[in-house]
């Protein structure tokens, strides 16, 4: 088997995460980084080593920092950067299609949440006898793409859901830079302000 | 001290109203009356409730109505019915349509009736954390 560069681009989350972060925006430091890719340090310094020794990341020094940015000369900037765009592009689509049909369907949703669990979307709806499969059906129908969506229920808000939840968030927050808020109304933000 | 958590009580009988004001304002809650459920949901409507607790059996509007009326309103409210006559039948009724405890009069324990509000108190703070955590808040 013989290894083409992607392989060793893409190669870990860590890698992954610094691409995307630094598609999205340029110059910034490595303990940024670090903090928007949750990601330790120390592994976040071994990943930028390597994507510099590949080149398709550089490092420049400004004053007492390292400033890190996509090098656009690399042969791979252009593909990788289209991907990154892609992913974006995709989940906005997504997020807005889901803000649509709740402000059509289902108006008295509390909150949404767009998280993502492996390679699954998920969509998680705080709000009381939420239609789970017309929302499925209606985002299949204007994207083509098939999501996972779960409801909290206001009604029960039962003990087990806060345990479901809470692991689910320990989860999330390991891939903060990729959670999204949807939507959240003035009424579960006032309602929980004590 | 002052916990920021409304409690709206409905009940017919104004010495319960009275006794379990005072006992729920002692353990730092703000407490609201009404011996008028149409009034009691009209208050709710331009008022915030976390916490409401519900006479089951009340003259002029039934507390399970009550009960669906006040979830119409406001679904996050949590929800306590009280009653002297509690059958099975209408305790499982009142928890179907999402009631979140239950308690029995008379209020032979005082404390358990605190320790039944606090539950629903501490509900609100774990959900509190969790939406916290989800970025709704």
């Amino acid at each position: 088997m013989t290894y083409l560069p992607l392989s060793y681009l893409l190669g870990s989350r860590a890698k992954v995460d610094i691409i995307r972060i630094l598609v999205n925006r340029q110059n910034y430091t490595g303990r940024k980084i670090a903090v928007l890719s949750s990601t330790n340090p120390n592994s976040n310094k071994k990943a930028l080593d390597f994507l510099i020794e590949t080149g398709l990341v550089l490092r420049e020094q400004v004053g007492n920092a390292y400033h890190y940015n996509l090098n656009d000369k690399h042969f791979l900037y252009e593909p990788i950067t289209t991907l990154f765009k892609e992913e974006e592009k995709t989940i906005n689509k997504i997020m807005k299609c889901a803000s649509a049909f709740i402000e059509e369907f289902a108006p008295k949703t509390l909150a949404g949440f767009v998280s993502y669990l492996r390679s699954s979307v998920v969509l998680t709806v705080l709000a009381h006898s939420f239609p789970v499969k017309d929302l499925g059906d209606y985002i299949y129908e204007k994207t083509g793409f098939r999501v996972v969506v779960k409801v909290i229920d206001t009604i029960t808000l039962n003990e087990k859901s806060v345990t479901d939840y809470a692991e689910k968030i320990y989860f999330w927050n390991n891939y903060k830079s990729i959670v999204k808020m949807l939507d959240s109304r003035n009424v579960v933000k006032t309602f929980f302000n004590f | 001290m002052n916990k920021n958590i409304n409690v709206l009580i409905i009940d017919d009988e104004e010495s319960i109203l009275s006794s379990l004001r005072r006992l729920l304002e002692d353990k730092g809650y703000n407490v609201v009356t009404n011996s008028d459920p149409a009034a009691a949901i009209e208050y709710m409507r331009n008022n915030l409730v976390h916490i409401a607790l519900i006479d089951i059996t009340m003259p002029n509007l039934d507390g399970l109505s009550v009960l669906s009326m006040i979830k119409d309103v406001n679904s996050l409210t949590q929800i306590i019915m009280m009653s002297a006559y509690a059958t099975t039948d209408r305790v499982i009724a009142a928890l179907e349509n999402g009631a979140n405890d239950f308690l029995l009069k008379p209020f032979n324990n005082l404390e358990h009736v605190v320790s039944i509000v606090e539950e629903s108190e501490k509900k609100l703070v774990r959900w509190q954390g969790v939406l916290k955590q989800l970025g709704a808040l």
